[in-house]
């Protein structure tokens, strides 16, 4: 890894970039200042090769060209003697554009997917329209997400070597990036990753591109150079409509899912969407026939990487908050509809392996004990019936699901990792690998190690885990990182074959296992569970939604220790409801119970897997009851609030 | 316009423009975490620093207000004994607030055990600064009466 060379503010040229501000216009140019020669210009026309890097298969412009595809999109970077003329600088630059003559409706990019079962067994549409059926949407707008830390990208050259210092989740793709944009050898750049920590995906993308554009003004001018952004991301828009028919008897017969997924700019990833959405939208009532359809569309925001989901929790929640609207037709507690349909094995699918459920009813139980979840839950359900003389606008959410681990096999296929673990002559034992550690908490892991081996107080194990690989696929999101939760139980399996090898062969010795879990024949392994029951007012001054009490328990294998596994399921909670508009009054109270799952010989689901989509539908559904359908669509605001319920209360 | 100040012991002479942030200035000139928050004044609150011994909004202090003062960042709070009770106070409650708001928050904690404060609607009011969602505020009350209590017993232990 290179070393940092003396950069300081005297012998480096700073960068910001000019973003638009505006989305479906032509861009016809720039007006520049009278700028002297210490400014740098680097627009589209500028680069020496084509204007887009490769991310997950799609193509992504680095600059905008002819038209301006989101608001945000970069149109120029300028680099200067520092920050405070360079921003300056750009202030004074005019950005001249037109209106298109007619917006044309780009077409989709990607093929919408459908998954059924029973469809031979379904009547004809009139016939199925005719029957008893509850529909509900659950909708979650597409987002952007400033996180308000800045951070830097700094590029310098050393003989043959473009060195670059960034924080990102993905070092192999900001090294592809800088060598596909300004032509410099792959085997040249060298990537030295800052600390990096965000409750969204911020070091997904932009760093590749803020990086490739820094590539580019090393390659012009020779110089070093650094620019410094703000940290964002953005979540795609969801809008989940599902319509369940009932049998003559009452029972559910049928269902019909269409999922639209607004991805921004450009679909990034849509094919691994479409498979964890799919996963999600699976009901855990036994149906005769369903039919599900998932579209991809393309909008003028800002292009949606990951953002701590690739769509299952989004789907989850609009399952949970379906089966609560079903309950709600059938005069039923949320709970008690659930006490009827959680039973057995999950359904066998391409998308997901069968898995037992009874657990979950337990956990859902002790849960509702502790919230007396049923009683509040009529009494809420009365202040819009007959009987409601005073709206005092409280909602209690209930919700329950299973996790997954990661992304997909299919995906997961694709990518290569390795580890190595040697047990040197000095009795320590060293861990090499290209996965992603960072946010993980690795004294676990070497807890784990050392447990693995026979020791004695004279002999003692440590475990040492080595400077990070650059060549990492792996991103940081939790929710997505499959190999950080099957991780440990690899790691503990290769820690007691080497074990057994340590007595017989000669030291040091290696072995290397696979980073890769074992893939299942489905496209993911649903494991762990969890509930959650939210309690929610309307403050009576300003209408902001206020989180009241959190109870919560989830039942997952041990990716990390105990404490720290219940310190993420807060975290994710927390931010989750503060994502989604709710207010964490004063009073706040929140229980949470971990039950770390023994048997995980079925995978470990990845603990925001469950956790995020579990708080999405039941803070949704605490929303319904207090405002209906509208009041659930998220993220919620005070005004959205007040514009729902201020007339009607 | 020239600042002298004294910023986490080292005495600097810094010519600047007078209404740059506190937070710009520890960014670009000492590279503290303190100045990576950047939310253009929205306070986000993960900006603290201690002037004089006060917890401040970096980003909502200019320059010229630094000028003769003392300022102190999370850099040398780090080597101070109250930061480790601090962080023996997070292992025992099983605490893991994130990077994002670690510094800010031990400033102000640092700011409200120093002056005192037991209060718990008084020291909720003071971490409401902070609008990081990894904690909640009773979270920092127990934190903070952790601290206090780990004080107290080696204040018995030494007399």
């Amino acid at each position: 890894m290179a070393e940092k060379k003396n950069l300081t503010i005297y012998n480096l040229h700073f960068g910001k970039i000019l973003k638009a501000k505006k989305a479906g216009v032509r861009l016809v140019g720039f007006e520049l200042p009278q700028l002297d020669n210490r400014f740098t210009v680097i627009t589209a026309k500028e680069l020496p090769n084509e204007n887009s890097i490769s991310f997950l298969g799609s193509e992504i412009p680095i600059f905008a060209e002819d038209k301006i595809d989101f608001p945000g999109q970069p149109l120029l970077a300028l680099f200067g003697p520092d920050y405070e003329s360079v921003t300056l600088a750009l202030r004074n630059i005019k950005v001249k554009t037109a209106p298109l003559p007619e917006v044309k409706q780009r077409e989709e990019s990607v093929p919408h997917v459908e998954f059924c079962w029973g469809q031979e067994e379904l009547p004809k549409r009139e016939a199925l329209e005719a029957m008893p059926h509850i529909e509900s949407t659950f909708s979650y707008d597409h987002t952007v997400y400033d996180s308000d830390t800045s951070y830097t990208i700094t590029a310098w050259q050393e003989g043959k070597d473009l060195n670059i210092e960034l924080p990102t989740q993905w070092p192999d793709n900001v090294k592809k990036a800088a060598a596909t944009l300004s032509g410099w050898g792959e085997n040249n750049i060298n990537i030295t990753t800052q600390r990096w920590y965000t409750h969204h995906d911020d070091y997904l993308l932009w760093p590749s591109i803020y990086a490739a554009i820094a590539s580019v003004m090393v390659l012009k001018t020779g110089l070093s150079v650094q620019i410094k952004e703000n940290a964002i991301s953005a979540k795609p828009g969801y809008k989940i409509k599902k319509t369940t028919y009932f049998s003559q008897d009452g029972k559910p017969f049928a269902e019909n899912v269409e999922m639209s997924v607004d991805q921004g700019a450009y679909t990034i990833a849509s094919t691994e969407l479409q498979r964890q959405a799919m996963t999600g939208l699976l009901p855990l009532y036994s149906l005769k026939a369903f039919f599900a359809r998932i579209d991809i569309t393309v909008s003028q925001r800002m292009p949606a990487a990951f953002c701590g989901s690739l769509g299952y929790d989004e789907a989850l929640a609009a399952t949970e908050y379906h089966t609560s609207r079903l309950a709600h037709k059938g005069d039923m507690t949320p709970l008690q509809l659930r006490d009827l349909i959680i039973r057995g094995k999950t359904r066998f699918t391409d998308y997901a392996a069968p898995i037992d459920i009874d657990n979950l009813r337990g956990e859902t139980n002790k849960i509702a004990e502790g919230a007396i979840y049923n009683r509040k839950w009529i009494t809420n359900h009365g202040q819009h019936g007959d009987f409601g003389l005073v709206g005092f606008l409280r909602g209690i959410g209930f919700a329950n699901g299973l996790g997954i681990a990661g992304f997909s096999s299919a995906m997961a296929k694709e990518s290569q990792f390795s580890s190595m673990m040697t047990f040197t002559k000095k009795h320590n034992v060293t861990i090499n690998t290209s996965v992603s550690y960072y946010n993980v908490n690795t004294e676990y892991w070497k807890d784990l190690v050392e447990s693995k081996f026979t020791s004695s107080e004279d002999d003692p194990i440590n475990c040492l885990l080595l400077e990070h690989n650059n060549e990492t696929l792996d991103s940081g999101p939790e929710v997505l990182s499959r190999f950080i939760c099957c991780y440990p139980m690899q790691l503990a399996s290769a820690a007691k074959h080497l074990n057994i090898l340590r007595a017989t062969e000669k030291l040091p010795i290696s072995i290397k296992y696979d980073a890769e879990s074992a893939f299942s024949p489905c496209e993911f392994t649903l494991s762990g569970f969890g509930s959650m029951i939210i309690e929610v007012s309307v403050s009576k001054c300003d209408f902001r939604p206020l989180v009241q009490e959190i109870w919560a328990s989830f039942c997952l294998s041990p990716s990390s220790s105990d404490s720290y596994s219940r310190e993420t399921i807060k975290r994710n909670i927390l931010t989750t409801l503060s994502d989604a508009g709710g207010v964490i009054p004063d009073d706040f109270k929140m229980h949470i119970d971990f039950v770390p799952l023994q048997d995980s010989s079925k995978g470990i689901a990845a603990i925001s897997a469950s956790s995020v989509a579990l708080t999405m539908a039941s803070f949704a559904n605490a929303l319904y009851e207090l405002g209906g359908q509208e009041a659930s669509n998220l993220p919620t605001s005070a005004e959205k609030l007040e514009r729902i319920l201020g007339g009607n209360k | 316009m020239k600042i002298e100040c004294l910023i986490d012991g080292k005495s600097l002479s810094l010519a600047l423009d007078s209404n740059k942030p506190l937070s710009l200035v520890l960014q670009e000139y000492l590279e503290s975490p303190a100045g990576n928050a950047n939310c253009s004044g929205e306070k986000c609150g993960r900006c603290a620093v201690l002037i004089d011994n006060k917890s401040v909004l970096s980003c909502m202090v200019p320059a010229f207000e630094i000028n003769g003062k003392e300022i102190k960042t999370y850099e040398s709070l780090k080597k101070e004994e109250i930061t480790s009770d601090i962080q023996a106070a997070f292992r025992a409650l099983g605490i893991h607030p994130c990077p994002l708001c670690l510094h800010s928050r031990v400033v102000l904690y640092y700011s409200i055990i120093d002056s005192g404060e037991t209060r718990r609607d008084e020291i909720s009011r003071e971490m409401s600064i902070l609008k990081c969602t990894c904690m909640d505020k009773e979270d920092d009350i127990n934190v903070i009466m952790k601290v206090l209590e780990l004080r107290r017993k080696r204040r018995v232990r030494r007399a």
